[in-house]
């Protein structure tokens, strides 16, 4: 029975999840309350190592508990500014993210449970016991015979049932008397009663003249009202119960996994990849009331980049052609690592982003997750940014007839978290063919200028070069001095030499990490300048203080090796 | 007789003119050709000159400028007629971001010496010069 209601609690407090979902995030939250006799297993045994025996001896508290649980499941995405760029549910059309480029990624979750415990009463239940002693009280009239017979006694009493017992023992029969005495235990109990000790008991409140009947007595069971200190200890138990009941339930509830719609080109699914780290329980339990909560966050330990090829991997070491890109810090202090998202991602194809629960032992009920359903569909929200079909072979569509057909009767949901992130193509030429983008080669074009009045015509904000225009600090770069500075120079005598080079132009095994490249060098190009950025370098990645992703090789890498001419 | 001599005149004066309207097809013919060669090498190659790590690290567009020089050069040698050219490129001013190049292409195959009459002077060579000054810039 005890086991059973020690079952029945953890079984309550998995399956009594209620939710109450806030603006991106899952507030899984559910409450259940019970009391009681006997509801809480106080421990049991023969004494050995327990506070309180059952078999001889045991409380029967009574009281009122809600246990409440939550998992709240929260995430901020970050622009390469350390913006947050979330708005309610979703990322505003003006927030795009650039295909190709990175967003900051904090994927949280916070585990709470806690307790309410009143009305504490209890009973203390026992038995008490009955000893039988004997003792010599002569012999009996021989009327009497028959009645000592009826107490167990050797010998005859002839003439009838005497009045009691002594008047049975009078005569010279030699008749044994027997008395009963009850024993009620008082005091406070530090022990288990078995059978030895009652024997013990028994022997030692011997009354005088008796011979205790050895092993000779009955048992009852007594009850009383248990109060003060005595109510004080049981509380602490049935406390102490409840505070293990949902520090395991914190503790035990982990492990959820980042996917998003993965490439075959940029980058491979890092769901694999993603560890959480939990900060460790916290909280306290107290008589009356508990509350214990873990916050896990969940990262990308590594994220690496191919300095050549700029393809992206996580979850293992960088090799020597890749930078590692280390956890950013945003504006709002939370730490974030970085997603790349796909280059060849469409403007019209939003990115989809998706935290789950991997843990199956933490599905949601079919009866759960179709509340959830119905709740986020009655106040005009997806259910899909909360929650997902346990059984990944089922996808909701978002319309609540079509998928509660889908789920059935027994379907389990997942707790998450999903967004759909707009983009924007930036690097690839986009153009509309029979209602769908389709890519026709580069967003950037070549154009030749006047480098005494290269922008006639002004520049829109888009273009590269807006901010050169608008430049007024005059550092910026003058072009009107375009040729004043030789940087390199080759004297193409014979052509055949350099056509013989075979190489795809688009191969960057000649470049070096610093930005040199060895073909200058293969074909006598005289080098005027080392003035240059390493590989994936540039002016907002190469200073500390800049607001855009650091790369610390950007700094260590440059190339500061001689030039082979002269000034130029 | 005197009509022998000026048909010959003519025809001398038609020979001359020839020649020079073949002298000057070829410097134009050759000018144009390298103009053009330039124009397309330079497209080509800033193009295949973008960092894209660096577009993904930060958005925006970057050219190397060492794999710039690369392309352009064996692009430039590469779709030249003259099998065994001389040409001299002279690269100027190279802007990585936002992505600029100056650049000079001296045609040494077809290059004239011009006399002068006054002896002390000596010769004058003329060169077919080109420079292109260019940039990359986004459609949006």
């Amino acid at each position: 029975m005890i086991k059973k209601q020690k079952k029945y609690i953890y079984i309550f407090i998995i399956l009594a999840l209620i939710f109450n979902i806030k603006v991106m995030y899952v507030y899984a939250s559910g409450d259940t309350s019970g009391g009681g006799n006997d509801s809480l297993d106080l421990g049991g045994g023969n004494g050995k190592g327990n506070s309180f025996c059952k078999t001889k001896h045991w409380y029967n508290p009574r009281y009122n508990y809600t246990l409440t649980s939550y998992t709240r499941l929260q995430w901020s995405i970050y622009d390469m500014y350390g913006n947050d760029i979330i708005n309610g549910t979703k990322i505003a059309e003006y927030d795009a993210v650039k295909a190709g480029t990175w967003i900051g990624v904090n994927a949280t979750e916070t585990i709470s449970a806690n307790y309410t415990l009143t009305d504490v009463t209890a009973t203390e239940s026992f038995y008490g016991f009955t000893c039988r002693y004997t003792r010599d009280t002569g012999e009996c009239e021989s009327s009497q015979k028959t009645t000592c017979a009826e107490y167990g006694i050797s010998g005859e009493c002839l003439n009838g049932k005497p009045s009691d017992v002594s008047n049975c023992c009078k005569w010279n029969w030699k008749c044994t008397k027997y008395k009963t005495e009850t024993i009620t235990k008082s005091g406070e109990i530090s022990k288990c009663e078995g059978e030895d000790s009652i024997d013990a008991k028994c022997k030692e409140m011997k009354p005088s003249g008796y011979n205790y009947k050895n092993g000779d007595y009955t048992s009852d069971e007594i009850t009383r009202n248990v109060d003060g200190s005595e109510l004080n200890n049981i509380k602490n138990t049935i406390k102490d119960k409840l505070c293990d009941a949902i520090t395991n339930y914190v503790s035990s509830n982990s492990s959820k996994v980042l996917k998003y719609s993965s490439d075959d080109i940029y980058p491979s699914n890092a769901s694999n990849t993603i560890i959480s780290e939990g900060s460790g329980i916290e909280g306290k339990c107290e008589s009356e009331s508990g509350k214990k909560y873990q916050n896990y966050e969940y990262v990308q330990p590594q994220v690496c980049i191919n300095i050549k090829t700029s393809k992206v991997t996580y979850g293992r070491k960088c090799n020597d052609d890749e930078f590692t890109i280390e956890n950013g810090i945003a504006k709002d202090g939370n730490k974030y690592w970085h997603y790349f998202v796909p280059l060849n991602i469409k403007s019209t194809d939003n990115l989809y982003l998706q935290l789950v629960s991997d843990s199956d032992s933490n599905n949601y009920s079919n009866k759960i997750c179709k509340s959830i359903m119905k709740k986020k569909t009655d106040a005009g929200e997806d259910y899909r940014a909360y929650i997902s079909p346990a059984d990944e072979t089922i996808t909701f569509t978002g319309d609540y007839e079509t998928d509660i057909a889908k789920l059935g009767n027994k379907g389990k949901c997942k707790a998450s978290i999903s967004i759909n992130i707009p983009i924007e193509q930036k690097f690839y030429n986009e153009i509309d063919e029979n209602g769908t983008k389709k890519f026709k080669g580069f967003n950037f074009y070549y154009e030749p200028i006047d480098i005494s009045n290269p922008f006639p015509n002004g520049l829109t904000q888009s273009s590269l070069w807006y901010e050169w225009l608008n430049d007024k600090s005059g550092e910026k770069l003058d072009i009107s001095d375009s040729f004043s500075k030789k940087t390199y120079e080759i004297n193409v005598n014979n052509l055949y030499a350099i056509r013989q080079y075979n190489s795809d132009y688009t191969d960057w095994s000649t470049m070096s990490l610093n930005g040199k490249n060895s073909f200058i060098d293969d074909y006598d190009i005289t080098r005027y300048t080392n003035d240059f950025y390493p590989l994936g370098c540039g002016a907002k990645n190469s200073d500390a203080s800049n607001k855009i992703l650091y790369i610390k090789e950007c700094t260590t890498n440059k190339y500061t090796g001689g030039i082979t001419g002269g000034s130029g | 007789m005197k009509w022998s001599f000026a048909s010959v005149g003519l025809i001398l004066i038609g020979i001359f003119g020839i020649i020079i309207i073949l002298l000057f097809n070829e410097i134009t013919v050759s000018n144009e050709q390298d103009y053009y060669t330039l124009k397309e090498a330079t497209e080509a190659a800033m193009i295949e000159s973008i960092d894209i790590t660096y577009y993904r690290l930060t958005g925006e567009i970057k050219m190397s400028q060492e794999k710039f020089v690369e392309n352009f050069t064996r692009r430039f040698t590469e779709t030249s007629t003259f099998g065994q050219g001389n040409y001299k490129i002279e690269y100027y001013q190279i802007s990585e971001t936002p992505p600029k190049v100056s650049l000079r292409i001296i045609d040494e195959t077809n290059s004239y010496n011009i006399y002068t009459f006054k002896s002390d002077i000596g010769s004058t060579q003329a060169k077919i010069v080109n420079e292109l000054s260019a940039i990359l810039d986004v459609y949006k």
